[in-house]
């Protein structure tokens, strides 16, 4: 993915040398630390002290076989070592304090070895060698001409940074950790201590101390240790607490907001208790909304409200999607359990028929055979928009991958001008796919259709706007995962006495010369984007609704194949697939019935697709025709 | 009448990294209780840095409304200014737990995971909340009470004086009115994970003085934490008869 936002171009991508230079703090010697011009290796001539902390001393230093600048990190633990001034050995205090030395010795070489194999990714410090020597261990990085993210903020107005300068660094950041989390590593320590801005414009990542917190043994428990959550969340300071990529992402997610903000949220733990933390906006009222909604998101307490993966989060990013604030999402899903509570409750009284295939089906869950999907999707035409529509696509998927490890999903993106042509002339093949969106298919196609009972079973209807007509027509051969309604677009500036024009018109619309225009969901984005502020919403009255992104399966496949299609079918159904691609990709209206009204409350302008009468409804497509013959309709009503 | 009675002890450790004191002038009196972090030595001054300094606060300058906010924000003081002259800035850390009797009206405040409980009647009413994840957990009910003392985090701190922060380190209790039969604990960790709530209310039952009852707790405390490297445990308890 290229950049996060199309604003970096106003960004500084070099940093003032002054700026870095006044930025860097001047360390004084301390008399335990190394002596300038000690050697190190016969190599490594030490020069200045970069920093120091409870477990160790950086140094600048020059290699004197590559002839170039290093930084290099001794293994230091204050409270358990000293060094006399002048020398270069390292003593343990006590023989008592040996062992816990030389466990903290291999740790630092396990940091070593794990920073090292991440030599490519130029967001990571790099790491060129490690050694024993002193009586301790060395590890020598690239020398880093830059200060830290702290440092860099603290010497800004306020504080604090622009947003589309946080925006750039955050990028660098995701791109290092996307490697890490790769390779099944946690941080554990993202803050502006540990972001590297350098001169030339790079971001990297610093410290990969990961080990932060090893096995005690009974009587270590009873000695008290500090915490200092700072910018980490809460489960990362319990021995059993869950961890994952969402533990990095909630501190760079703090990390973001002190840096936006200028002000340190409230640390983690205390939020537990009772959460008092400003959303971001509050500080800075600048920034965009959609970004605060982001940030409150990474930082949610309960690390299942979080962004679960770094990529998920950057897609959010990079499509500047609408993120349901926090608070709204933890409401949203406590009624959702209510609900259901209720439902199984209900449902155990009166066990009918339904519920018994319910829960057969839920019962059958794990039976999936291993076997292969091809999915075909339609994408847009705009290359602009392709690639967050397969990240989207990508993400409602993730659940069903989880489940399913055994189904291998292989997903073709297709543009729409030519997937009817495509999948037409594939059905009859066995290049044709399993899963596919059906109303693409001709009429004499439709015969190739296979039954969905076996998805049909697992939907519950009454979770569903329109209940069973949504969720199995077309004889049980066809499901839609949203729906779409006449909209009648008008212009709030044009007077009155303006004629309307003849014609349902889109593009004198857009233009402003025709004050009303019926259209769909589809039309949406782009009316509010040429008349943000003048126009207005409302339902078109016909009494019609169309449903789209409908699947069917194809009958010449395998019976498992097939199974599992039904299976991703029902998945899509699912509130996390349908939060993805409605609610946050913006691709139509959603029929989960959650989900449509967080989709609802997000779009309050929208709230008349409530009163979308369930019993006469009649379900059409919505074409030029059908669009012209509503806005006559509509038109001539006035 | 106000009698008191307290114990420290190194427990099965080489030192005793707690610290304890009281005062008394004009009528009114301070208790106070440390446990110190941070090993070889520095633990031991932090402790006592802060019992001298809040005694030292208490004769020098009590002012009834502030003295707990302001002397606990010069413990953190001399705290930084000690670790910044010894270069040991992760180490001289201590807990803080105080009680001041003043008149009809009693003042406490506490860091970390030493503890005040009060009991009215030989009744345990309320006691300090540890500044610690499974007090956190505790309070976002993740965890019940009970299960404190045997949780696999218990000597995870979120606060203690002399750390390195921003945030506010004290917590200051509601000023409760002195009246009889009321009794007060003050102790580490070394101390209440030892006893629990109901043993200290059903030995206080059986004491007929503080002394006896902190003999008792303290007979208690050995004899299930002994074993096991047993922390230093301390505890001051006041009567008011």
């Amino acid at each position: 993915m290229g950049s996060i936002m199309e604003e970096q171009n106003a960004t500084r991508l070099v940093y003032d040398e002054d700026d870095i230079e006044d930025a860097r703090e001047k360390i004084a010697r301390e008399p335990y630390q190394l002596a300038k011009g000690a050697v190190l290796e016969g190599r490594y001539v030490i020069d200045e002290i970069l920093g120091f902390g409870g477990f160790g001393i950086i140094y600048s230093a020059w290699d004197k076989t590559l002839d170039i600048s290093v930084a290099i990190k001794e293994y230091y633990p204050a409270s358990i070592v000293n060094r006399n001034p002048g020398e270069k050995q390292v003593r343990v205090l006590s023989e008592k304090k040996r062992e816990e030395f030389e466990k903290g010795i291999a740790r630092f070489l396990g940091e070593a070895q794990s920073t090292i194999q991440f030599a490519e990714n130029k967001n990571i410090v790099r790491v060129y060698n490690y050694f024993q020597e002193n009586g301790t261990a060395y590890l020598v990085m690239e020398y880093l001409n830059g200060v830290t993210l702290k440092q860099y903020t603290e010497k800004m107005p306020d504080k604090k940074l622009s947003y589309e300068e946080v925006l750039r660094i955050t990028q660098g950041v995701i791109a290092a950790l996307k490697d890490l989390h790769k390779k099944g590593i946690i941080h554990r320590d993202i803050s502006p201590d540990n972001i590297i801005m350098c001169k030339d414009g790079t971001v990297k990542l610093i410290d990969f101390g990961a080990a932060r917190f090893t096995v005690e043994t009974e009587e270590e428990r009873t000695r008290s240790i500090i915490l200092k959550p700072g910018f980490s969340p809460a489960e990362q300071y319990q021995s059993k607490g869950k961890q994952g990529p969402w533990t990095d992402i909630y501190a760079l997610g703090a990390t973001m907001y002190r840096a936006i903000t200028g002000v340190l949220p409230e640390e983690s733990t205390d939020r537990v208790v009772n959460d008092e933390l400003k959303e971001p906006i509050y500080y800075a009222p600048q920034m965009p909304q959609y970004l605060n909604n982001i940030l409150m998101k990474c930082m949610a307490v309960q690390p299942e409200l979080r962004f679960q993966t770094v990529e998920s989060l950057e897609a959010a990013l990079y499509r500047k999607r609408k993120i349901t604030s926090t608070k709204k999402e933890l409401f949203r899903r406590k009624l959702a359990r209510a609900v259901l509570i209720a439902v199984i409750a209900f449902g155990f009284l009166l066990l009918g028929i339904n519920e018994y295939r319910y829960i057969q089906a839920i019962k059958n869950k794990a039976n999936l055979e291993k076997t292969e999907v091809t999915i075909w999707v339609p994408i847009s035409n705009d290359v602009m928009k392709q690639e967050t529509q397969k990240a989207a696509f990508e993400e409602q998927l993730t659940d069903f991958r989880k489940t399913y490890p055994m189904v291998d999903l292989s997903i073709t993106y297709l543009e729409e001008d030519v997937y009817a042509e495509e999948l037409n002339a594939a059905i009859h093949e066995d290049t044709g796919p399993v899963l596919f969106e059906s109303s693409y298919l001709t009429q004499d196609n439709q015969e190739e259709l296979s039954d969905l009972g076996e998805a049909i079973k697992l939907i519950k209807p009454e979770q569903y706007q329109f209940g069973s007509l949504s969720t199995s027509f077309a004889n049980g051969k066809q499901i839609a995962t949203g729906f779409d309604v006449p909209i009648l677009f008008e212009n709030t500036n044009l007077e009155e006495n303006v004629a309307e024009t003849d014609q349902n018109n889109k593009e004198f619309f857009l233009q402003g010369k025709a004050p009303s225009y019926v259209g769909t969901m589809e039309d949406y984005e782009e009316i509010q984007d040429a008349l943000a502020g003048i126009y207005s919403v409302s339902l078109a009255d016909s009494g019609q609704i169309q449903f789209t992104n409908i699947w069917g399966v194809s009958k010449h496949k395998q019976e498992a194949q097939r199974n599992a299609a039904c299976r991703v079918i029902y998945y899509m159904l699912s509130e996390q697939a349908q939060d993805v691609w409605y609610v946050q990709e913006k691709e139509g209206i959603p029929l989960e019935s959650n989900v449509l009204q967080t989709y609802l409350d997000i779009n309050p302008e929208l709230a008349f697709i409530h009163n979308v009468s369930e019993e006469q409804i009649e379900v059409v497509e919505f074409d030029d025709t059908k669009l012209e013959e509503i806005y006559e309709k509509n038109i001539n009503m006035k | 009448m106000i009698s008191w009675a307290s114990i420290t002890n190194k427990g099965e450790r080489s030192h005793n990294e707690d610290s304890i004191g009281q005062a008394e002038k004009n009528g009114k009196y301070c208790f106070v209780l440390a446990d110190g972090l941070g090993g070889h030595g520095k633990g031991e001054v932090a402790s006592k840095l802060a019992v001298d300094t809040v005694l030292r606060d208490f004769d020098a300058q009590y002012e009834k409304y502030t003295f707990l906010e302001s002397t606990f924000a010069h413990v953190q003081q001399v705290l930084l200014e000690e670790q910044e002259k010894n270069n040991c800035k992760d180490a001289m850390k201590t807990t803080l737990v105080c009680m001041v009797l003043d008149g009809d009206e009693i003042r406490w405040a506490h860091c970390g995971d030493s503890r005040l409980y009060f009991f009215s009647k030989k009744k345990m009413k309320l006691r300090t909340l540890d500044h610690s994840v499974p007090q956190m957990l505790v309070l976002s009910n993740q965890l019940k009470e009970k299960d404190i003392r045997f949780h696999e985090d218990r000597n995870r701190l979120l606060r203690v004086m002399g750390m390195d922060t921003d945030k506010k380190l004290v917590t200051v209790g509601k000023t409760l009115n002195a009246a009889y039969r009321q009794q007060f604990l003050l102790c580490s960790d070394g101390f209440w994970e030892y006893v629990t709530e109901k043993e200290m209310e059903k030995l206080m039952k059986k004491s007929n003085s503080v002394q006896d009852w902190i003999n008792r707790l303290t007979d208690t405390v050995v004899a299930n934490g002994t074993g096991n490297g047993m922390d230093n445990y301390s505890a001051i308890s006041i009567w008011i008869d």
